[in-house]
């Protein structure tokens, strides 16, 4: 490929693409063909020319309809922004619809190749989910992917279209690296965690290299206006002038949260940000109504869930315990990489099967196994094959005769009513197929594993004639499932905003009836305590969409709720130790909550309801 | 919402091209029966009903529960076969689309003119082609050739902060090797599939040496070359979309730039007051913030010009290769001492003959110059003229025009004087200057030579006394003496008898201060002379049989007043015609007004001769250049 610049635009980069034509190659046939064809050859070419942003050329080819506010919003951050700028629209609207749109719109037209997108942790594999799902985009490599991982720092260099969290990225073995490449879009999740400048966060975004950055956050301002100038000078710097430039005209004197000179200071704003409020974009959704059923488990579950759950407690002591090489010697490096390795796979390991406990015995049995297989203890080998073997013997399953009975009162009542039933374990699906085809009632599964066809048969079969959709996780990302307005929670995420992604798979635009949600939860284990926190303390199945992630990023632990919710259950010692630990978590979220409100309300009153850059 | 034709014509057309059959609609829906194994390759079956208005199809459940899409009308006939509405990123299209794009189909089309003669033809190729310095003569022998365009299509695509794309056809002259518009060709004749002249040979091109009648023209050297001259004439075509689209780029880049010099500016001016407030302590860590200032504001200089940049990407499609025979003829192009021939075609479609080609800049021409080394040139495409010998050289053969190094005018390499003592070049008239001022050469300043359309004018002649009527006053005396004066020469050079003129031909430019006279015998220019009014007077400067010995050429005369110019002009024509012994009804005018001559009965100059200022002051300084004051040709 030549690169000529040309005398007259010393400016202009001209490349003129070697021809891919059998008419210049000297050992090529020339062939010709009919004029008809060279005719329809040119109009395939102008069918997929690129013209301006005036029309969106990335719509035809998304796996869902994005509302008409959020195509606006694109283009205005494509035309009037020219790609930097920042969407503030309020929770559940879609900011990442918005960013998604943005970045397909790029990459369509070839003017965006080199990405990054820097989200909390909790979201990148969500982030490559919808990627993937929604905008077709599969070429995206998470930071936690072991392929990139084994490539160490050299990663970010070999793979142009990156998610990453914020913590992993500027953490100095990789700040370096990143900082030297140019990339062409950035993209920020969460932004308000940008809001000192400060902070290393702040000056690590800041020194990338970027044709074009886009911001999200559903409050920009948390705290005082300061928050707000930081936020747009990543963008625009100079947009907002000087920081002392900036307090003198648009912040009162002695009160860093009060605006003065709204007017001009909206006007600045309408250059770089985007924001939609659910009364302006009319969004209204029915009511939705949540119901938990409490169970006892029998007794024999009732022990083997005791016993397995003092596996788990004991095996994260030791998980987080001191290295193999000992107290007082220091492991060699590798050695205590290795062992800090083999410490997170045992913790992930236990807490999963904490997690298979609460959703049935079963689910649980091959974890045992595996554990047994790999435990060097004869004496706790011995007792994970015997409590492996306890699990096949168990013949009471308590919440699969609680289902039944749920399922047979709700066809009762409505012969044509449909459940979406959720289940995060493949060996739990199984089993419940088993029970509800030994009940008659029509179902169709559905899991990740199944083929593309598959999947969409499926989804055709449960709005035609099938009762029940029995699924994993994966139901119906990017599907219409507005026709069933029950859904069944099987077994509990201890992820709270997995809890919600379920929820919106019915409780979404289109849905014109009041949804109901039947959490099936069993005395005493992890996941009643936390419904009875989400359900009881929080109401948060009356929350928007959303708000309960803005609510866990006010926690100001960082870590994964899961971490938190584990901690407290093997540290805490008995049923009081129990409450006492899980009522602290709760009254942790209350407070977050009450954080967020405050923002919320801040945000509010700067913005307005009628803040918008169309 | 109303049927998409194109995307209709696409569809159907492209399966026709497969072998499929397409029956005509039925209530706005097309059936198509495709080849098995074309169908499977896109997923589909073999039998399709295709419709192209989305207004047209309603939802309607089949007894299966699926939904099946099917138009009133085949519902009323119990039809329940469903129909595809296809649009713009329908997977289908986008399959369709995909599969044309894996190839670039070029085509040949004819043109094929009902008649391939031209009555005539020898003598308007010499009426039509006019050169400055040289006359035509058609040859006797004509000949049908086959010649060809080739319609080349790009996909240009310009990248900035966005990216806009579209797809420009470039009409090459294969054989004259330079672009045309198209429109003149399509609009008189219809291109076609099938070759009526099989038999007629391709004539070669004649940009590109050694090439002959009767070979392939379209080898890959030829339509690379080829291709590359298209390029060019594509960045001239879409020359207004890049000025456009540079001055947006260079737009925003503006309003980037200073925003952000405007903010590390306020930044830096800050930091410099802190600095010089603060203690000695903090001293260090202000000036490393002011350091790595710096270079966060090249970083942001830097992103923005990268944002901005434009780029423009230009990509062949396919082309189209159009032959049509024309009847081609050979012109000898002749002047004293020099002849080339040159094939002309005259092409049947579009009545015209071709123009010849301009050798140095490829483009076609009229009026051009027959270079000394026997190349074709646009005026604008010459080197400066040789001020001994009026011998013009084209830019190919700069390198034979070298420079005086005492009055820094062109002298050609004929024409030049090598001192053999300093080994300087110098024109003749001052070869002995070359090392007179202390072994370096003596200055001299001329007037500034004419427009470069023009010919040079040699500079005005130093006074030479004459015997006799003084009707072109000489050339005001030099106040300082030189300090080597060339012996004087005789005035007068008598013409000889036989060199007489059928008729002159005076022509003026309207908007600019120039008149041209051509003495012409049988169409033939024997002489050419052109006045030029300019800030020292008006210009003379004349190409003739005399050659340097012209005592016209590089005259200045005094300009008369507005209302006596034309007079004036009159009278220097009048000693043109009397010199060729042309009488003054033979003199005719013709007025360049829009791109057109016009004839006049009389001498009609335009408004640039008649300004008063200009006048006046091309009198001052006539006037100040002249002591004594020299008389001017006014009765």
């Amino acid at each position: 490929m030549s690169s000529l610049p040309l005398p007259q635009f010393s400016d202009l980069e001209l490349r003129l693409l070697p021809p891919d034509n059998p008419l210049f190659r000297p050992d090529a046939p020339a062939a010709f063909a009919s004029p008809d064809l060279y005719r329809l050859r040119l109009q395939a070419e102008h069918a997929v020319l690129v013209g301006g942003f005036d029309e969106l050329i990335c719509l035809d080819t998304l796996g869902f309809a994005p509302f008409d506010y959020q195509v606006r919003a694109a283009q205005i951050m494509l035309r009037r922004f020219r790609g930097r700028g920042m969407f503030c629209d309020e929770v559940g609207l879609g900011k990442t619809i918005e960013a998604g749109l943005v970045l397909k719109e790029y990459r369509l037209r070839n003017v965006a190749q080199r990405v990054l997108i820097l989200t909390p942790a909790a979201l990148v594999e969500q982030w490559r989910e919808e990627l993937a799902v929604k905008f077709g985009l599969e070429d995206f490599i998470s930071s936690a992917d072991p392929e990139f991982r084994t490539l160490g720092a050299a990663a970010w260099e070999r793979f142009p279209r990156v998610i990453a969290s914020l913590a992993a990225a500027r953490r100095a073995e990789h700040r370096a690296q990143i900082s030297q490449i140019p990339y062409d879009l950035i993209i920020v999740d969460e932004a308000h965690h940008l809001k000192n400048r400060a902070s290393i966060t702040w000056k690590f975004v800041n020194e990338l290299q970027r044709k074009y950055i886009l911001l999200l956050t559903a409050t920009p301002v948390e705290n005082d206006l300061d928050e707000l100038y930081n936020l747009i000078t990543l963008l625009k710097p100079g947009q907002l002038k000087t920081p002392r430039e900036f307090r003198r005209r648009f912040v009162e004197r002695g009160d860093p949260r009060l605006p003065k000179n709204r007017g001009q200071l909206r006007d600045l704003l309408g250059d770089v940000m985007v924001r939609h409020s659910r009364a302006q974009v009319n969004l209204r959704l029915p009511p939705r109504q949540a119901h938990t059923i409490r169970l006892t488990l029998s007794p024999d579950e009732t022990e083997f869930y005791e016993a397995v759950s003092a596996v788990v407690r004991e095996g994260f002591v030791s998980a987080s315990g001191p290295s193999p090489a000992g107290e007082g010697d220091s492991p060699p490096a590798d050695e205590a990489e290795a062992g800090a390795k083999v410490r997170q796979t045992d913790r992930f390991a236990l807490l999963t099967l904490q997690r298979e406990i609460g959703s049935s015995p079963a689910a649980a049995a091959p974890t045992l196994q595996s554990m047994a297989g790999r435990e060097g203890n004869p004496a706790r080998r011995t007792h994970l094959w015997s409590l492996a073997e306890q699990a096949a013997q168990i013949s009471t399953w308590t919440k699969a005769e609680a289902l039944e009975k749920l399922l047979t009162t709700l066809f009762k009542a409505d012969p044509g009513e449909k459940a979406l039933l959720f289940t995060h374990f493949r060996r739990t699906l199984d089993l419940l197929a088993e029970r509800l085809h030994a009940l008659g009632i029509s179902f169709v599964v559905y899991h990740g594993g199944m083929s593309a066809a598959a999947k969409n048969q499926a989804i055709a079969d449960f709005q035609s004639s099938a009762q029940v959709l029995l699924s994993t996780e994966a139901a119906g990302e990017g599907r219409n499932l507005q026709f069933c307005r029950t859904m069944i929670n099987f077994d509990v995420p201890w992820n709270p905003m997995r809890i919600e992604q379920r929820v919106g798979r019915i409780h979404r635009i289109g849905q014109d009836r009041e949804v109901r949600i039947y959490n099936l939860s069993a005395r005493g284990t992890v996941e009643d305590y936390l419904l009875e926190i989400l359900d009881q303390k929080l109401n948060m199945f009356e929350l928007v969409i959303g708000e309960m992630d803005m609510i866990l990023g006010h926690l100001s632990d960082e870590r994964d709720f899961e971490d938190l919710l584990m901690e407290v259950w093997v540290s805490s010692q008995g049923q009081a130790g129990l409450k006492a630990g899980f009522d602290r978590l709760g009254e942790t979220l209350l407070q977050a909550r009450q954080s967020y409100r405050q923002v919320k309300e801040y945000d509010d009153a700067l913005f307005g309801q009628d803040f918008s850059a169309e | 919402m109303a049927e998409d034709t194109s995307l209709r014509d696409f569809i159907l057309g492209y399966c026709q091209q497969v072998g499929g059959l397409v029956e005509p609609p039925a209530y706005g829906v097309y059936d198509v029966l495709l080849p098995d194994e074309v169908a499977a390759h896109w997923g589909i079956g073999s039998l399709q009903r295709f419709n192209f208005d989305p207004a047209l199809t309603t939802p309607l459940p089949l007894d299966d529960g699926r939904e099946s899409v099917s138009s009133p009308s085949a519902r009323k006939e119990g039809g329940a076969m469903p129909v595809t509405t296809l649009y713009y990123g329908h997977p289908l299209v986008e399959t369709i689309v995909f599969e044309l794009r894996q190839r670039p189909a070029n085509t040949r089309l004819f043109i094929n003119p009902p008649r391939l003669e031209k009555p005539g033809l020898r003598e308007l190729v010499e009426k039509t082609f006019t050169f400055s310095n040289a006359r035509p003569e058609a040859g006797h022998i004509q000949r049908n050739r086959l010649y060809h365009y080739t319609c080349f299509n790009f996909k240009v695509s310009l990248v900035s902060d966005e990216k806009r794309e579209m797809v420009v056809s470039i009409w090459m002259h294969l054989q004259g090797g330079y672009s045309l518009p198209p429109a003149g060709i399509q609009s008189r004749a219809s291109l076609e599939s099938n070759h009526a002249y099989p038999e007629l040979m391709a004539s070669p091109p004649a940009w590109r040496a050694g090439a002959e009648s009767g070979e392939n023209p379209f080898t890959p050297e030829v339509l690379t070359d080829l291709l590359d001259r298209a390029r060019v004439a594509l960045l001239d075509e879409i020359a207004p979309t890049l000025e456009s689209a540079r001055k947006r780029s260079q737009h925003f880049l503006e309003l980037d730039r200073a925003r952000l010099e405007n903010y590390y500016a306020g930044l830096q001016r800050d930091l410099e007051i802190r600095l010089s407030k603060a203690e000695d302590e903090r001293q260090p860590a202000l000036k490393s913030k002011l350091s790595a200032l710096h270079d966060e504001r090249q970083s942001k200089l830097a992103d923005a010009e990268h944002k901005y940049r434009l780029r423009l990407d230009v990509e062949l499609i396919n082309l189209a290769i159009i032959a049509q025979p024309k009847i081609e003829i050979d012109v000898e192009i002749k002047k004293r001492g020099l002849r080339i021939v040159r094939p002309a075609a005259w092409d049947p479609v579009r009545h015209i003959l071709e123009p010849l080609v301009c050798d140095v800049c490829g483009r076609p021409g009229e009026g051009m110059t027959l270079c000394e080394s026997g190349h074709l040139a646009h005026s604008a495409c010459l080197a400066p003229q040789c001020t001994d010998c009026k011998r013009a050289f084209c830019k190919l053969c700069s390198e034979k025009v070298h420079t005086c190094v005492v009055c820094d005018t062109p002298v050609c390499v004929q024409s030049l004087m090598v001192c053999k003592t300093c080994g300087r070049e110098t024109c003749q008239k001052h070869r002995d200057l070359c090392h007179a001022a202390d072994g370096q050469p003596q200055r001299i300043t001329v007037p500034p030579p004419a427009p470069a359309e023009q010919a040079a004018p040699l500079p005005a002649k130093t006074e030479i006394p004459k015997a006799e009527d003084n009707e072109y006053p000489k050339k005001p005396g030099k106040t300082k003496t030189p300090a080597v004066r060339k012996p004087a020469r005789p005035y007068l050079v008598r013409l000889p008898k036989a060199v007489t003129a059928q008729r002159i031909q005076v022509e003026i430019e309207v908007e600019r201060a120039e008149v041209r006279a051509f003495a012409l015998s049988k169409e033939r220019e024997i002489a050419v002379r052109i006045w030029e009014l300019t800030g020292n007077g008006i210009n003379a400067t004349c190409t003739c049989e005399k050659g340097w010995r012209c005592d016209a050429n590089g005259r200045i005369v005094r300009p008369a007043d507005a209302e006596h110019i034309e007079a004036q002009l009159m009278r220097l024509i009048r000693a043109l015609a009397n010199e060729y012994s042309v009488p003054e009804k033979k003199i005719s005018f013709l007025r360049m007004a829009t791109g057109h001559f016009i004839e006049n009965r009389s001498l009609i100059l335009g408004s640039a001769w008649k300004n008063p200022a200009t006048l006046a002051a091309a009198q001052a300084s006539f006037d100040r250049r002249s002591s004594p004051p020299a008389e001017t040709d006014q009765e």
